[in-house]
């Protein structure tokens, strides 16, 4: 007895010790992996790292007085490169600024009087005192020697512009190379002169424009001209700036001409991608303008038309920007639309210098940029955010030129007084900050500020667009229209199956439902995507009709029903209203498949989604939310059942028995014992479906179409946070932006579903502590 | 008092039922009927026969008594006066029952308004997880009854027959779960009331309390065959001496004996209920 006692009791304390270790396990487990998100998506957060380093005296140059034009670097980091006044190119050593190589050319003659540095030609345009303009290329070829790499670099140029202005120094220059050899230039001159040239590579010819007229008799204080040639800009010291859309070849056209300051414009410089004009002026301002299309509208009807909440007369022409008007308003014939060309407006303003800028670099990878000012400030600036990530300090003098290395892992900053400054930087993810991942953002190209998700296109100048807005919202919108869909369903038939129906119905129905949970869900999103969509738009008409008329059809056969009963003088057995149910579901499509087809024929003359978009300019996509609210449904239905079954059978039978001996009908007693006593059940049951809906994947990931809009219509699709994950996590760069943001989704996912799992555990707690005491 | 507000509340009470029920009204009612009379009464659960050949007339304004060892159908014969056996499956029942004179087991027979009539207190009180007002008024609001003034009444009223008004009445919001067990079967002896039945049946009222609660209970039972015709099964030999005017013997589903209760204890006409009420077996 004793032996077996003590037998019993290790047996005891065994299971004990396992189980603990099992449910450590589980805790640990689900630790790890918020860990692992955690560790995968924080760094998106951290703020831009750099640390200086000593600044490098370059000496000046012996007996010519010329210092160094402007600094750049090779991507390793190598070497710090400078454009000294003697045209020549020189190469030192980042650690002790010890000349390594000096590189020229023979079509650098005569003094540099001024030069540009261009970010994505990775070259630079220089301008002699003879009145040439020459572009320059520096390039560097790695060799392996030894396990040791070594950089040979190779300075070339041309095609060289002459602006036949020897007499006239040039003050500023900016080019731009042009495709097949070719090269454009534009200058400002010392006497004020404002010229552009091209060069063109089959003639070996340069033609000179004079553009000074236009802006005459302002004195030009800063030249841009973008990097693929299409955008040539002036600032003046009045605060102004001109336009000009340049086509190779052919007179510039102006475009506009804007106050951008109140003080002088002294630096100007494209963003990568040359949709972006970066502008600083005198007082420290810095702001980025993007060229936004406009339209002209105009009232070609007898009678005023509305238009944007304003009246329109007859004849009456208006230039708006072009949000895609000529869509929204194509159901109106009497306004045209008309493209109104482009200017630039500005968008973004930053954080002002305390004194003037004096420099501008864009980086080559993303929309980030350096200004420099007059005082040794060189900040480190994201274009999308808005956002001054690094103020850093070159000492007091003014800075002459700055540059990322082609890597943007270093900033170097030249100053008036010769030195190189530089700072090596870490700046992984300056485009995803926790604001703009939730906020309007307004990007390059668009017209207005939006939440957009696009995380990939098709060129290196593409910006990623990571609003999690929509993805948030699609996830919403579709597990709103599967919860509408399927928690009515399955609650209903519960309570049918349950307390009124027959028992045999339900010994055959709870497992065929349950059975349901099994199928898998991406044959659900299969079946939904090329077998249900189709269906329900080939025949949306009688769809919708088809569901219009179910309430009726379903309350005439519950009216025959009680008659039938009546009329017999007795009560039908159980389970014969279903044969009614099921008759007016037959009648119903019946119905809807004659008269929808009759409907459109007759009364529109073409199918519903044409006349819905013609007449209201409601889109009807093939995969929409109404498919992906069934599909979802479909795969929710069973769990949300089996839990709400579940509850309203083991509400205790002395409840229902007491209601019923009290004269309530089973319907009676359904709905006011067994649906409060089984609340906490039905509610666990409604947020557990709710989780599983907003987790799904591969259904939504079929039958959404992915599009992340931000559309409440249901006949539109969505992309969801996990369609969203298991779609691109694959084609996302480890490390990269996108692959850290994918994790913050993830982690968002899991904070959602967790906080749904919370609410259900909680509020069902509460409500069985108030129903559930028997 | 209390006996003019019921009548006015009686009244109101069928006023607001009677759109429902299409049973005769009280005046056209023959007054020699049985409140309960069933015949030939048999009830099968499944193959297997619980109560055999019943026959018995329950007189009205009496409190009728229903004894027997366990599992001799005394809570089977009581369901089957309100028709609660329907809940169980693969019930059969044979013969008639007729309650005021109406066979209850008649196709189209509307049960809500037949367990109205005929209320029923369960051997384990069962109040629902609501307050103590919602907990009475489950019965009249299910019949349609709306007035305010009226529902308020009969809380009172009801309460106060069950005994039990003046220890709930400042708690009438609070969880009828927070009751003790024997204001809880009063409670739901209340409940019952509410309905104004005009037959009240009992199965064990007060087999799961103490002894204070059910004195209690009995003179309750006691004070309402005044107004309704009590029926109560009941495993205690003593509590149907003390509270019944009427007592029923039933053996292996059949009825032995039914009496006056005072004939049946003292001087039965049947040996096996001699051997029952002096203990022999049972």
């Amino acid at each position: 007895m004793g032996q077996r006692r003590r037998s019993a009791d290790l047996i005891d304390s065994l299971a004990r010790h396992v189980i603990s270790v099992g449910g450590l396990c589980v805790i640990v487990a689900v630790l790890a992996i918020i860990f692992f998100i955690l560790r995968e998506g924080l760094p998106l957060f951290y703020p831009a790292k750099s640390s200086p380093q000593p600044p490098l005296p370059i000496p000046l140059q012996a007996g010519q007085g010329a210092t160094s034009l402007l600094v750049t670097s090779d991507e390793y980091r190598e070497f710090v490169v400078t454009l000294d006044r003697d045209g020549v190119v020189r190469l030192r050593s980042p650690q002790d600024g010890a000349l390594k190589q000096e590189l020229r050319t023979p079509l650098l003659k005569g003094e540099v009087l001024t030069a540009a540095s261009e970010p994505t030609m990775g070259s630079f345009i220089a301008a002699t005192e003879s009145g040439l303009v020459v572009p320059l290329r520096l390039q560097f070829q790695v060799r392996w020697e030894g396990g040791r790499r070594v950089l040979q670099p190779r300075l070339s140029g041309g095609p060289v512009l002459d602006f036949e202005r020897p007499e006239d120094p040039i003050r500023k220059v900016s080019g731009a190379r042009l495709e097949g050899g070719g090269a454009q230039a534009a200058i400002v001159t010392a006497s004020g002169e404002l010229l552009y040239g091209v060069f063109n590579a089959v003639e070996e010819k340069t033609t000179i424009f004079r553009l000074t007229d236009e802006v005459s008799p302002r004195r030009l204080s800063a030249l841009a001209m973008s990097s693929n040639g299409e955008w040539l800009v002036a600032g003046a010291e009045e605060g102004t700036f001109n336009v000009w859309q340049l086509e190779a070849g052919e007179a510039p056209s102006r475009i506009q001409s804007s106050e951008a300051s109140a003080a002088p414009i002294t630096a100007l410089a494209f963003l990568l991608g040359d949709e972006s004009l970066i502008v600083g002026d005198a007082a420290g301002g810095v702001a980025v303008w993007f060229p936004l299309r406009y339209l002209q509208v105009a009232n070609t009807a007898e009678a005023p038309v509305r238009f944007e909440g304003t009246l329109l007369r007859p004849g009456e022409q208006q230039r708006i920007l072009d949000r895609g008007y000529a869509t929204e308003y194509s159901h109106i014939p009497a306004l045209t639309f008309t493209t109104a060309g482009r200017s630039f407006r500005k968008i973004h303003t930053f954080a002002p210098h305390p004194h003037g800028v004096t420099a501008l670099a864009a980086s080559s990878r993303n929309r980030g940029f350096i200004s420099a000012d007059t005082a040794g400030g060189v900040w480190l600036r994201y274009a999308t955010t808005e956002s001054t990530q690094a103020r850093l300090h070159a000492g007091k003098d003014a800075i002459r030129s700055v540059a990322f290395s082609p890597r943007l892992d270093g900033i170097f900053a030249l100053d008036a007084a010769g030195r190189v400054h530089r700072w090596s930087l870490q700046n992984s993810h300056p485009d995803a900050t926790l604001e703009n991942l939730f906020t309007k953002v307004w990007y390059e190209g668009a017209m207005e500020s939006a939440h957009v998700w696009q995380s990939t296109g098709g060129s290196d100048a593409f910006e990623p667009k990571y609003g999690l807005w929509p993805l948030l919202f699609g996830t919403f919108k579709g597990t709103f229209y599967a919860m509408i869909f399927s928690v009515p369903l399955a609650i209903v038939a519960a309570l049918y199956l349950s307390q009124l129906g027959p028992s045999r119905l339900r010994d055959v129905c709870k497992p065929v439902i349950e059975i349901m949970a099994a199928l898998p869900s991406v044959v659900v999103g299969f079946l939904a995507a090329l077998w249900f969509a189709p269906l329900v738009s080939q025949h949306l008409a009688t769809a919708l009709l088809w569901l219009l008329l179910m309430p009726p059809c379903l309350g005439a056969a519950l009216g025959v029903w009680y008659l039938t009963a009546k009329v017999l003088r007795a009560t039908l057995r159980p389970g014969v209203e279903l044969v009614f149910i099921f008759a007016a579901f037959v009648v119903a499509f019946l119905i809807a498949s004659s008269l929808g087809p009759f409907l459109e024929n007759a009364f529109l003359g073409k199918d519903l989604a044409t006349w819905l978009f013609e007449r209201f300019g409601i889109v009807y996509d093939q995969r929409n939310n109404i498919v992906v609210g069934v599909a979802l449904g479909f795969a929710v239905i069973p769990l949300i059942f089996s839990i709400c079954e579940d509850a309203m059978c083991s509400v205790p039978p002395a409840y229902t028995s007491a209601a019923l001996a009290l004269g309530a009908s089973k319907w009676q007693t359904a709905i006011y014992v067994v649906l409060p006593a089984a609340s906490p059940g039905i509610f666990a049951a409604i947020l557990l479906g709710l989780g599983r809906a907003v987790g799904e994947t591969m259904i939504v990931l079929m039958a959404t179409g992915n599009t992340p809009i931000l559309d409440l219509s249901p006949f539109t699709g969505m992309r969801t946070m996990s369609a969203t994950i298991a779609v691109e996590i694959p084609e996302a760069a480890y490390g990269g932006t996108l692959y850290r943001v994918l994790f913050a989704t993830g982690f968002l996912l899991f904070a959602i579903t967790f906080m749904i799992n919370t609410i259900a555990d909680t509020v069902s707690y509460r409500l069985r502590r108030r129903y559930g005491r028997y | 008092m209390a006996g003019s507000t019921l009548e006015k509340l009686t009244t109101g009470m069928q006023e607001a039922a009677s759109e429902t029920s299409s049973r005769s009204p009280q005046a056209h009612r023959p007054e020699h009927l049985a409140a309960i009379h069933c015949e030939n009464l048999s009830v099968f659960y499944g193959a297997q026969q619980a109560l055999f050949n019943i026959s018995m007339d329950i007189p009205r304004h009496r409190v009728t008594s229903f004894i027997g060892p366990s599992g001799c159908g005394k809570s089977t014969l009581l369901r089957s006066f309100n028709r609660m056996n329907d809940v169980i499956e693969n019930v059969r029942l044979e013969g008639k029952v007729l309650i005021e004179g109406e066979n209850i087991y008649e196709p189209g027979t509307h049960l809500p308004t037949l367990r109205k009539n005929v209320g029923m207190v369960f051997q384990k009180s069962n109040p629902f997880p609501m307050s103590v007002r919602d907990n009475i008024l489950f019965g009249p609001r299910r019949q349609g009854v709306k007035n305010r003034a009226l529902l308020e009444q009969i809380i009172e009223d009801s309460l106060r027959r069950a005994d039990l008004w003046n220890e709930v009445k400042d708690r009438l919001h609070t969880s009828a779960l927070d009751l003790s067990g024997g204001q809880q079967q009063r409670l739901c002896i209340a409940r019952a009331l509410a309905n104004s039945p005009r037959i009240l049946l009992m199965d064990e009222p007060a087999s799961a309390l103490d002894p204070i609660s059910t004195a209690k209970i009995e003179e309750t039972i006691y004070e309402l065959k005044d107004e309704y015709t009590v029926v109560i099964v009941t495993h205690n030999l003593q509590q149907a001496a003390r509270c019944s005017d009427i007592t029923a013997f039933l053996y292996l589903g059949k009825l032995i004996e039914m009496n006056e209760t005072a004939k049946v204890f003292r001087n039965p006409s049947n040996k096996q209920t001699e051997d029952y009420v002096s203990g022999r077996f049972g």
